[in-house]
């Protein structure tokens, strides 16, 4: 037991998650798309979202995609405060920081990329982490669980809601837009073909739309218990692996924020409940 | 009642709890007003019905009659290279005019406050005109001078198991000095 009574038992799982993350920074980099890659792009088109409006209004993407040398050196403290973040996961200090950037980060990529993309865990990871005091950090964690729950529940729900469902062929209609360019280039293969079969085959693209929005209501059973959160975090693979591969909707920015839901457990069983029996704070804290 | 993840917050701290009704409020506010909300982008994506047609469009642009691959990319780069290039396709389409400038001059605000509004958050004119020539570079592909930019749209039609050419429209053309 650890004689803290501290609710983060190990930083093993931590350095597991947060060496994820700095895989899928390194993703966003070696693919492309990195500041100092984007240089020079002038055009973006954000949403009706006020958040985007301040970032963009006080012109910090603006300005680091026109200064290549600044691109570089936020790209390069990325790195290695991610890096130093993994030897030390409950640094809060940087964890302000690292949150900052990512989100600048985020805010920057897809306001030049021109869409939202959903893809911003990389981002909200950060959030229980921003806290110093343990019981702070916790109840962090639990507001960024429910976060990622509600993420992935009001989809589903949104799915539901606007009477998807009752479109049989509205997944083969959408299919059919998401391999266009591929099509054009005759850059064809395995997907490309399962593409055209699909598009071709409405029912079966039904079945397979419905099987999504159940795996996405799934999640609910999160806010009931959580027992299941291993396994919640494999159903949200388990959707994003055949979305990458049937929509080529990759989940890399997205992968490291799931995996929360692994190490949920270890919180809570270490912690018990923090409420009746509140930690004792290290000295430090 | 002890275990509702706000009972508990609200023992904890009272400020916290009112920073996150706070948050709760103003994403509501947010839906009321059809804005955006930052944290929830993957909300109703692939919620709603598109109009059923056998045919769709992508937009492409060709460098001297030659088409700018995009999709050997790897995964991000080729979504960028596929969005903003849809995007633009559209902005060009809608006599240069972005989803914001179009909501935004929808808007009652004050004339003077769509000006500032306009001229922060949207893209200016005379660069977007030359965005092509930037958007190839990226793609990897060597611009030479004196070189015909076009911007394409393809529309592809899918019958019978198959995918073809429907037809193509140039939207944009701009030539390198």
């Amino acid at each position: 037991m650890n004689p803290t009574n501290s609710i983060w038992p190990n930083k093993r799982s931590l350095r597991i998650i947060f060496s994820l993350l700095m895989i899928e920074c390194l993703m966003f980099m070696i693919s492309g798309v990195g500041y100092q890659q984007l240089q020079g792009d002038r055009f973006f088109s954000i949403g009706v979202d006020p958040i985007y409006w301040i970032v963009f209004g006080l012109k910090i993407p603006q300005t680091i995609l026109a200064h290549s040398w600044l691109g570089l050196i936020i790209n390069t403290s990325m790195i290695i405060l991610l890096l130093a973040f993994i030897f030390n996961p409950f640094n809060n200090k940087m964890a302000i920081v690292l949150c900052i950037l990512m989100f600048l980060y985020y805010i920057t990529l897809t306001g030049y990329l021109t869409h939202r993309n959903f893809q911003a865990g990389f981002c909200w990871i950060f959030v229980p982490f921003l806290f110093k005091k343990e019981m702070n950090r916790y109840l962090a964690f639990e507001a960024t669980r429910y976060f990622l729950l509600f993420f992935y529940v009001s989809a589903a729900f949104l799915k539901i809601y606007d009477g998807a469902l009752q479109h049989t062929g509205l997944f083969s209609q959408y299919l059919q837009n998401q391999f266009t360019p591929y099509h054009l280039e005759m850059n064809t293969g395995f997907r490309t073909s399962l593409n055209v079969y699909f598009v071709n085959h409405p029912s079966l693209t039904y079945v397979l739309y419905t099987i999504s929005v159940v795996l996405e209501s799934i999640v609910l059973i999160g806010f009931f218990t959580k027992k299941f959160d291993r396994w919640l975090a494999i159903v949200i693979f388990l959707f994003h692996i055949t979305n990458w591969v049937i929509m080529d909707i990759a989940p890399i920015g997205q992968i490291a924020f799931i995996g929360i839901l692994f190490i949920n457990r270890q919180v809570q069983c270490a912690g018990a409940d923090p409420m009746k029996s509140p930690p004792i704070l290290n000295s430090r804290q | 009642m002890r275990q509702l993840f706000l009972y508990k917050v609200f023992k904890h701290s009272k400020l916290a709890f009112i920073g996150l009704m706070l948050l709760i409020s103003l994403q509501l506010i947010f839906i009321g007003k059809k804005m955006d909300m930052l944290i929830f982008p993957f909300n109703n994506m692939f919620a709603l019905a598109p109009g059923t047609t056998s045919i769709t469009a992508t937009y492409a642009i060709r460098l001297n009659g030659q088409l700018v691959p995009i999709t050997h990319h790897l995964y991000w780069k080729k979504d960028f290279l596929e969005t903003s290039l849809h995007t633009y396709g559209k902005y060009k389409e809608q006599e240069s005019t972005v989803y914001l400038e179009q909501y935004i001059r929808s808007t009652t605000a004050g004339e003077q406050k769509k000006k500032f509004l306009l001229e922060s958050l949207t893209p200016d004119r005379s660069h977007a005109n030359l965005w092509p020539v930037w958007f190839c570079q990226f793609a990897g592909v060597n611009v030479p001078s004196k070189s015909k930019m076009e911007l394409v749209k393809y529309r592809l039609l899918f019958k019978e198991g198959k995918v073809s050419l429907y037809d193509s429209t140039i939207i944009y053309t701009i030539s390198t000095p």
